[in-house]
């Protein structure tokens, strides 16, 4: 192989590179989070998130209790 | 560098990174960038960390705040007692419009850009769940293929060499031939501190940090000393990790970025032999 086809990839995957971070850039920019299959999406881990939980946590267990001295008054004084 | 391109230079290609590699790693570029933006836009709904299991707000070990200095109102952060002036950047950020606005971290790398607590949990959550199928992946193939114990756990000559390797390395001399079939020692430590301990830190004191774990199992409370320490350490850990990708990338790039980049695409790495008498 002589050095003309390895400029063609180079070329090809920076052309690449410059398309996934224009569109990452764009995509966060023009609100990605707002696109109803971003959302579909994203939701599909809060539903794995709820049932892990519901296997790993036993139905039963309760927050930890701290005393009086451990807590802060409302304004976090 | 000097003759990188001569003709009679002899190179070998060796086969590099395996595919569960090469996927576990894009796949983790993709995560971390999207935890490390969500991670931003959690952390400017209170841009504040603590020590313990109370916010203090009197007294954070970080924060970002505005604030008064004489006329002009000031972006500041606070690391342990020390203020530093970061308006434009944090405190008192630059917006989209060109105007400040008082947050943590500016617009342009939170998740979403605006402020949206709920939305950037969703973005957090649905990669953290990415990241740690990919981390198991990663880490399963890496115990039974022997790519933790072959390529990444250094010998005891290579730490006993150490001083010698941090030396060629910060003269960024990089080893030729034979050698650079291997990771160098300092790759080697660099990439086992990530992998086995700064992102596992991560996914703990993230699961520390939710109230329904800590119920479940109190010791993540007990290993941390609260949840706002674990937020602390979630924000160090990060941190890390970001030091790391940076060094990472300047060396990627220093090292033969070509070379570097097709090596984690396709797998195969060209090697420089030490020149020979002919």
């Amino acid at each position: 192989m002589n050095a003309k086809p390895k400029i063609d990839r180079r070329g090809f995957l920076a052309r690449g590179l410059a398309v996934a971070v224009a569109s990452l850039l764009g995509g966060c920019d023009s609100e990605l989070s707002d696109q109803p299959w971003v959302k579909r999406i994203l939701d599909s881990a809060e539903s794995l998130t709820r049932v892990a939980q519901r296997k790993l946590v036993s139905p039963t267990a309760l927050a930890r209790e701290y005393s009086e001295a451990e807590r802060l008054d409302r304004r976090g004084r | 560098m000097t003759n990188a391109d001569s003709p009679n230079e002899k190179r070998e290609v060796v086969y590099r990174h395996s595919l569960p590699v090469r996927v576990t790693h894009w796949v983790n570029v993709v995560a971390l960038l999207v935890l490390l933006m969500s991670g931003f836009q959690i952390f400017n709904a209170h841009p504040a960390l603590y020590l313990g299991s109370k916010s203090n707000f009197d007294d954070p070990v970080m924060a970002m705040r505005p604030m008064k200095h004489g006329e002009e109102i000031l972006g500041v952060t606070t690391i342990a007692g020390w203020d530093i002036d970061t308006t434009n950047l944090f405190g008192l950020a630059y917006a989209p419009d060109g105007d400040y606005e008082i947050r943590g971290f500016p617009w342009s790398v939170t998740l979403p850009g605006h402020r949206d607590l709920s939305t950037g949990r969703r973005w957090h959550f649905f990669f953290a769940w990415l990241f740690v199928m990919n981390g198991l992946v990663y880490l399963i193939y890496s115990l039974a293929s022997g790519h933790l114990s072959k390529d990444l756990a250094p010998s005891r000559s290579e730490l006993k060499h150490i001083g010698t390797s941090t030396w060629e390395h910060l003269r960024l001399r990089f080893p030729k031939g034979e050698e650079a079939k291997r990771y160098n020692v300092l790759q080697k430590l660099a990439y086992l501190i990530v992998v086995l301990v700064l992102l596992p830190l991560m996914l703990a004191t993230g699961l520390a940090m939710s109230p329904g774990m800590d119920a479940g199992y109190p010791f993540l409370l007990e290993i941390f000393g609260g949840r706002q320490s674990a937020r602390t350490v979630h924000f160090i850990a990060a941190s890390g990790i970001v030091v790391f990708v940076v060094v990472h990338l300047v060396m990627v790039l220093i090292s033969g970025v070509w070379n570097n980049l097709r090596s984690m695409i396709t797998g195969r790495y060209a090697i420089k032999l030490p020149e020979t008498q002919s």
